[in-house]
This record gives C-alpha cells, sequence and structure tokens, in this order.
C-alpha cells in the first residue's frame, strides 16, 4: 500500500505588518495639547502581550492554527520545533507561556515580517490578541479595550495621513501666493537658496506667472516638507530679503553655505544670526539699504 | 434570588428611593413579637478591608482653593538621543560606495532638532566605534538642522558605515572635547522643556429623601457599629439609613477615584449636560492616568517574569534605593502572589525550617505564614497589599476561569506611591472645605426636630411630610508620574 504524503503549507507570507497603537478620541491628553507626550501612551511606556487565556477551559490558547502549528513543528520550518513543542496545553517549558514568550510593545509600534519564521511566531501572538489587537487600522474604533491595531505594512496609514495633512497644509499656504508675481518669485528665490539639491535652478525676474505656478507646484509635489517650512516660517519676509540679497551677491554664503557673510557691514554668521541682525531694530539701516538695493535692481529688469 | 437553604423564611427584595412603613412591612422589617432575629447578616459584603480612600489617605491628600482645573509639570530627561534624518558628504546624500569620514574628510549630518552643539563629540549606535566630532552646528536647513562633523580618529582607513547613516538611526553626545589651551568656546547646555498635566474637579453626590413616619422608626432587627472605639447596637431604620446612605457614598466615591473616566473632548469641551443645562465634568479616575504608563499582560505568572517586569518599571525611572513599591491586588491576586515565591523561595531553600508549623498544649497542629513581601535584586521590594474593590462581585462581572473569584481579584496595580520627593506620587485632592458636604433639608417632620411653637415656629423647607439628607464632594485624583505605575492583568480572552 503506497503511503499518502500530506503536503505541509508554509504560512508564511511575503508582506509586513505593521502594529500601530490607537489614540482614542476621548484621549484627555490631547485636550491639554495635541501633540502632548502622553498621547497614545509614554515614549518609555512598555505594553506587553502574550498568549491568552481561554476564559472556559483557562487554558492557554494557542495562537497557531492547528495547519501552521505543523508546519513550524516540522523539518521545512527549520527551527528546531518537534511535533507537540509549540502545544499550548504543555504543563512544563510551555512555548507560549508569558514567561517565555511575549510581545513588548510601545506607541512607536513595530513592524513584522511575516516571510520571517520567528517574527511570524510573534505576530500569532498579537493577531490571538482580539481584545487588545484590532485586526486592522479601520476596525480600531470596534471595540473599546482596543490598544494597537495590526495593519498592513504595505499601505502605511501614518504616513498616508500625514501626506494628505501636509497635502492639505501645502495648497492652503499655496493659495495665499498663486495670484502674485512676486509673491511666487520670492518663494522661489529662498527655496533656491536654502535647498542643497543640486538640479534646481535659479529663478528668473521675467518668468510669467503660469511659469512661477508650475515652478512652485512641482515643488510642493516633490519637496512638500520644504515648501512648508519655508513659507511658514515666521521669518519669512527677512529670510525673502537674504535670499534676494544673496542671489545679487550682497550677501555671500561662505563655509558651503553654512554661514553667510554680509558684505557691507562685513557681519557673518549661520542663517538664523544674519536673520536676527536684519531684524535688529537697532541695525535697520542695513536692512533698509538691502531692500534699496533690491527695488533698484528689479526696476532695471 | 435562589433559596439558600429551607430554613431560609423570606426572600430579599431590591428597593430604591422613598422608603415608607408599607415598604418595611411587604419584607417583614417592622417589629414582630415572634421574631427570633436580633441581628442582620449581609449575605455577600464588600466591606471586607481598607477602603481605596482611606488607604489612600495614608499619604495624604490635596486640597485646592478653587473648583478650577489644576496643573502640574513633568520634565523629560535632559539627556537623549536623537535619530538621524540624513547624512552628506558636501551637501550630497550619501551613497552605499561612499566612505563617509574616510581619511578624517568632512560629511554632514542632519537631525531634526538642534540637541546637540558644537563642539561635540557624538556617538551612533556602535558607539565609540566610530567616535564622531561635531564641528560646526546646529544651522538650520529648512525645519532640520546641519551638523559639520569628522571621525575624531587616528586611524586613517576609519569610515562610518553607509548602514549606520540610514535614517533612524539614532545618536547621542558623549561629551564636548576641546583644545588643551586657548579654546574659544564649549559645547551648550541640552535643555528638555517640561509638559504640562491636567486634573479636573468633579462633583459626587447622592440624596435620600425619608417620610416623616420613619423618623426613630425601630426596625426588627439590629446591627452594631463601632463608636469611639466600641461596639454600639442601632435599631431605628434612619440611623440604618444615615449608615446605608454613608457606606453606598463611599463606595461610590471609590469607584469614582479608579475608574472615572474623563468626558473632555479633543478639544477640551463637555458634551453632557444635567438637569440645570449646565455640562457634567467627569475627571480622570487612577486606571485612566495610569492607562499611557506600562501594562503588562499575563498567562503564566512566576516572581523572576515579576522581577523583570518590575525591573524594567524601575531602571533609568527609579533610583536603586526607592524601588520600594506598593502592589494592590484582589484576596486571589495575593493568593496567586504568596504561592508564586513560595515555589520560588524553595528554589534556593527548602524550607526546613519549624517556623511555620505550630502545635498547641491539646496537639493541634497550625501550618502558618503569608508570603506578602518580596525583596529582589537591584533595590526591589514589593509589598502587597489587598484592594478590596477587585474583589467585588458586583462591580466586576467577568468570573476568572479557574472558578475562583472574578478575573479582577488577579490583577496588580504597582503604585510607586512614595518615589517623589516630597510628595506621595498619587493624592486624592479635594476643594477646600467640600470634603465632606452633608445637608438636611427638613419638612413638616424631620430627625431633630425642636418642639415648635405657635410664638417660636421651627423653620422647614419643604412642605411635605418629610426630610431630605445630601451628601455630596468635591473630589480628584492626581498622578503625578504615571511612568512610575503600571498595571499586570491576566491576559483573558472572553470565549463565547
Amino acid at each position: 500500500m503506497s503511503e499518502v504524503i500530506k503536503k505541509i503549507r508554509c504560512p508564511l507570507q511575503n508582506k509586513k505588518v505593521v502594529v500601530r497603537v490607537i489614540i482614542s478620541d476621548d484621549a484627555f491628553f490631547e485636550s491639554i495639547n495635541k501633540d502632548h507626550i502622553a498621547l497614545g501612551g509614554y515614549p518609555s511606556a512598555k505594553k506587553t502581550f502574550c498568549a491568552p487565556i481561554n476564559s472556559i477551559t483557562n487554558n492557554i490558547i494557542n495562537p497557531l492554527t492547528a495547519d501552521e502549528q505543523e508546519w513550524f513543528e516540522s523539518s521545512e520550518c527549520n527551527l528546531g520545533f518537534k511535533p507537540g513543542d509549540l502545544s499550548s496545553l504543555k504543563k512544563k517549558d510551555n512555548f507560549w507561556s508569558s514567561t517565555t514568550n511575549e510581545i513588548v510593545l510601545t506607541k512607536e509600534g513595530k513592524t513584522y515580517d511575516l516571510s520571517s519564521p520567528e517574527q511570524y511566531l510573534k505576530y500569532v501572538i498579537l493577531r490571538a490578541n482580539k481584545e487588545y489587537i484590532a485586526p486592522s487600522w479601520e476596525q480600531r474604533y470596534d471595540r473599546g479595550t482596543y490598544m494597537f491595531a495590526l495593519c498592513d505594512g504595505d499601505e502605511d496609514v501614518k504616513s498616508k495621513i500625514k501626506k494628505t495633512d501636509l497635502l492639505k497644509d501645502a495648497w492652503r499656504e499655496y493659495g495665499k501666493i498663486d495670484e502674485s508675481v512676486n509673491k511666487l518669485y520670492d518663494f522661489l528665490c529662498v527655496y533656491y537658496i536654502k535647498s542643497k539639491k543640486k538640479d534646481i535652478t535659479k529663478p528668473k525676474r521675467n518668468m510669467s506667472l503660469d511659469e512661477l505656478r508650475i515652478e512652485v507646484s512641482d515643488i510642493i509635489d516633490k519637496d512638500i516638507s520644504n515648501f512648508l517650512s519655508i513659507i511658514k516660517s515666521n521669518d519669512y519676509h527677512t529670510v525673502v530679503l537674504i535670499a534676494k540679497s544673496i542671489l545679487l551677491g550682497e550677501i555671500i554664503p561662505i563655509e558651503k553655505g553654512l554661514r553667510y557673510h554680509i558684505k557691507s557691514v562685513d557681519y557673518k554668521g549661520t542663517m538664523p544670526e544674519i536673520v536676527s541682525y536684519l531684524k535688529d531694530i537697532k541695525l535697520q539701516s542695513e536692512k533698509l539699504r538691502l531692500e534699496n538695493v533690491i527695488d533698484e535692481q528689479e526696476k532695471k529688469l | 434570588m435562589q433559596q439558600v437553604n429551607v430554613l431560609q423564611e423570606y426572600f430579599p427584595k431590591d428597593f430604591y428611593g422613598l422608603v415608607d412603613t408599607n415598604h418595611l412591612k411587604s419584607i417583614y422589617m417592622l417589629p414582630d413579637p415572634q421574631s427570633a432575629l436580633d441581628h442582620i447578616l449581609r449575605l455577600s459584603s464588600v466591606n471586607h478591608g481598607e477602603d481605596f480612600q482611606t488607604f489612600m489617605r495614608r499619604f495624604g491628600t490635596k486640597t485646592f482653593a478653587t473648583q478650577d482645573d489644576f496643573r502640574w509639570m513633568l520634565q523629560a530627561e535632559s539627556e537623549k538621543n536623537s535619530p538621524l534624518v540624513a547624512a552628506y558628504i558636501n551637501g550630497t546624500l550619501v551613497t552605499p560606495s561612499d566612505q563617509t569620514g574616510f581619511g578624517n574628510t568632512e560629511f554632514e549630518l542632519e537631525f531634526s532638532e538642534p540637541w546637540f552643539s558644537a563642539p561635540a563629540q557624538i556617538v551612533g549606535e556602535y558607539n565609540e566605534v566610530y567616535p564622531i566630532y561635531v564641528k560646526q552646528g546646529p544651522t538650520s536647513f529648512g525645519s532640520n538642522y546641519i551638523y559639520t562633523c569628522e571621525l575624531i580618529t587616528g586611524n586613517h582607513n576609519l569610515f562610518i558605515p553607509f548602514d549606520q547613516l540610514q535614517a533612524g538611526k539614532k545618536f547621542s553626545q558623549d561629551f564636548n572635547i576641546v583644545e588643551t589651551s586657548f579654546s574659544t568656546r564649549g559645547g551648550t547646555v541640552s535643555y528638555s522643556s517640561p509638559f504640562s498635566m491636567k486634573g479636573v474637579f468633579s462633583m459626587l453626590r447622592m440624596e435620600d429623601t425619608r417620610g416623616g413616619d420613619m423618623i426613630n422608626r425601630p426596625v426588627a432587627w439590629s446591627w452594631q457599629v463601632m463608636e469611639n472605639g466600641r461596639p454600639v447596637t442601632k435599631t431605628l431604620w434612619d440611623e440604618y439609613a444615615d449608615w446605608e446612605l454613608e457606606q453606598q457614598f463611599q463606595s461610590r466615591v471609590n469607584k469614582f477615584l479608579i475608574y472615572a473616566k474623563a468626558n473632555k473632548t479633543a478639544a477640551g469641551t463637555y458634551l453632557q449636560k444635567g438637569d440645570s443645562g449646565r455640562y457634567i465634568v467627569e475627571g480622570a479616575g487612577l486606571h485612566q492616568q495610569m492607562s499611557p504608563s506600562h501594562f503588562y499582560s499575563y498567562n503564566t505568572f512566576s516572581i523572576p517574569w515579576l522581577t523583570d517586569r518590575i525591573l524594567s518599571l524601575s531602571v533609568g525611572n527609579i533610583p536603586i534605593d526607592r524601588r520600594k513599591m506598593m502592589v494592590t491586588s484582589g484576596s486571589w491576586g495575593i493568593k496567586q502572589f504568596h504561592e508564586a515565591l513560595e515555589d520560588y523561595s524553595t528554589i534556593w531553600s527548602p524550607l526546613h525550617s519549624d517556623l511555620r508549623v505550630t502545635m498547641d498544649k491539646n496537639n493541634n497542629m497550625t501550618y502558618r505564614g503569608t508570603f506578602n513581601k518580596y525583596i529582589g535584586p537591584l533595590g526591589i521590594e514589593l509589598t502587597v497589599q489587598l484592594d478590596p474593590t477587585k474583589d467585588n462581585t458586583e462591580r466586576n462581572k467577568i468570573m476568572h476561569p479557574s472558578g475562583n473569584g472574578v478575573a479582577e481579584s488577579y490583577t496588580y496595580d504597582i503604585l510607586n506611591l512614595g518615589s517623589t520627593t516630597d510628595t506621595s506620587n498619587i493624592q486624592i485632592c479635594y476643594k477646600k472645605n467640600e470634603e465632606i458636604i452633608y445637608k438636611i433639608m427638613k419638612g413638616l417632620r424631620s430627625p431633630d426636630q425642636l418642639s415648635g411653637t405657635a410664638k417660636n415656629p421651627e423653620v422647614a423647607s419643604m412642605t411635605l411630610d418629610a426630610y431630605k439628607i445630601m451628601r455630596a464632594t468635591t473630589v480628584g485624583i492626581i498622578v503625578y508620574n504615571p511612568l512610575l505605575t503600571a498595571r499586570i492583568v491576566p491576559d483573558i480572552l472572553n470565549i463565547s
């Protein structure tokens, strides 16, 4: 009689799962400050999870399905487990006991590579914690007990949400300058000076409104964080003055652009120091001089 | 309710609100010459230990002059590491083929915050293997900061591998080294701004209206209370009602202090309104304030496992000489702790001591001794204290699958109560003069009525032949540093 050889299906998958902390809508820390350090847990606070106990039998629930257990205990898995080693009913040396196997999470979350057998065994513990871990980001509010959610690693929810917020913010700021040739040009001058990218071309004063709009919207598409940090800077108007002065050679970048030199007054400093210098109420003559030079130069064009 | 046994004559009835003679008659609580009962016994009692408020008062309470929100500040560590945003060589992002820092050449590191200041020696994950000298910086770069660096080493062949310059790799400051003479500058101090915590007061109120005919009404049973250290027998309905009101009020205040969940929205507003049209303000109780801190679930309890948890809570947070912690648990949790400690102690030294076995003159033998304190490594000292609320079968409805007690009885709250310098880490707070609000509204008859006359009538507050007792308090709780606390819970999955 021929023996039937059962093929054990490998449960490993070529994907990643990200465990993300759930910030409850009623988080009372948020009412103090939306960036409060305790929102979602203190950074150093640890949350540990283990294979849960069955509320009826008082036994540890095996987080693996029968098929998964069979594969992990087979020679194909290569983790050295023998049949029965991963049983959750073992009285001694139980692999699933919290004294030997638990998951430690912080608010930073964690990523599990499901193609790795070791990481898959960690992931299944979280999967089995149906009281505390939501099976997906969309289901995170389905139970009040959920602390974390299992998210598809390919769909980085956090970065998606962040990007949407940034885009919303960026286009709002863009709306404040997109009707003005001067305002668009001012921004491009600052971006040109502040960006260290070599493929950025120097803005020209004779660019049309549409050309300027295309340039700035390209920057929003490709470098949104720098667009926002420049346009939302409290010192934006002073930085515009500095950028235009640099383009006219009135202020010269030194030390690989880490510091700047105002030629006429022989003052050297980093960008924040130059900004402070030009904002100093006692030194307004230099600021007025630079503004005059820029006005004169732009009238000629 | 099921009959306890065949000797049970009446079934208990639950009722609330206004109680008059008819109620008592209907539940056989008026005097009966044939009654054999002297004292009433409760079938189940939650009043079997020190309650939360009494326990916490040992560590002092805090009183505020007004009912306004109260704030306290916590300070983050002034030493921390900072994740790298990007690394450049001459302004160009490093690539896998770059040998960053080779031959003591310059490179730039970008961080999201100006945490270091030149001159400084900083190190990445491999610490002193790649010591980095910060020559210039921080220089603002968009919303980030750039530092000009080089490797501080005599080894010209050393360079930082590409994988150690990936975004997210953490860097920390070691020290500020300068030239041995004629130095012109030094490293600066790093500050971490404190962050604010806020609590609110809530008002809790109960009231009880009693009919005029219930004043000095004897009932068929009596009970004993301690007055001035002596047991005093009580037999009147209003005395019983007073006692019941106070018991239930204190029990509800205790529940508020432990379990309350703040109802403030993220926008800082409240949504629920009372009959008056004004907002109901519920502050965060002990558990909610502990919730951003440590949470450990278990399926197997052991002392080495507990030690690991306590160490992970303590290391870097609590000085070694202050790791004396109070752990509160239910009766079954304390039993579990005792058994785990007993098991653990026998690993090291079988208990040959005869201290645990005693015999009296009649040859009756007793086995004794409960483990409730554990002194572990690195200054850990745990004392277990019974928290009767964890055994409360009325509030805690989920039973432990072992069949012994409720699941909550197996939870452990680590309350590092005394780690702050001048005050307890957890305090109950009251509004000044509002810890105990106890008022009576008199009707036609009231318990302390005077013999009013036509010439000198006693003032009544309502026309009803009744009086009303009102009990209230303005209360809140502060967990000053939640990171010094933790919850340990059995990981039970409800299989239905």
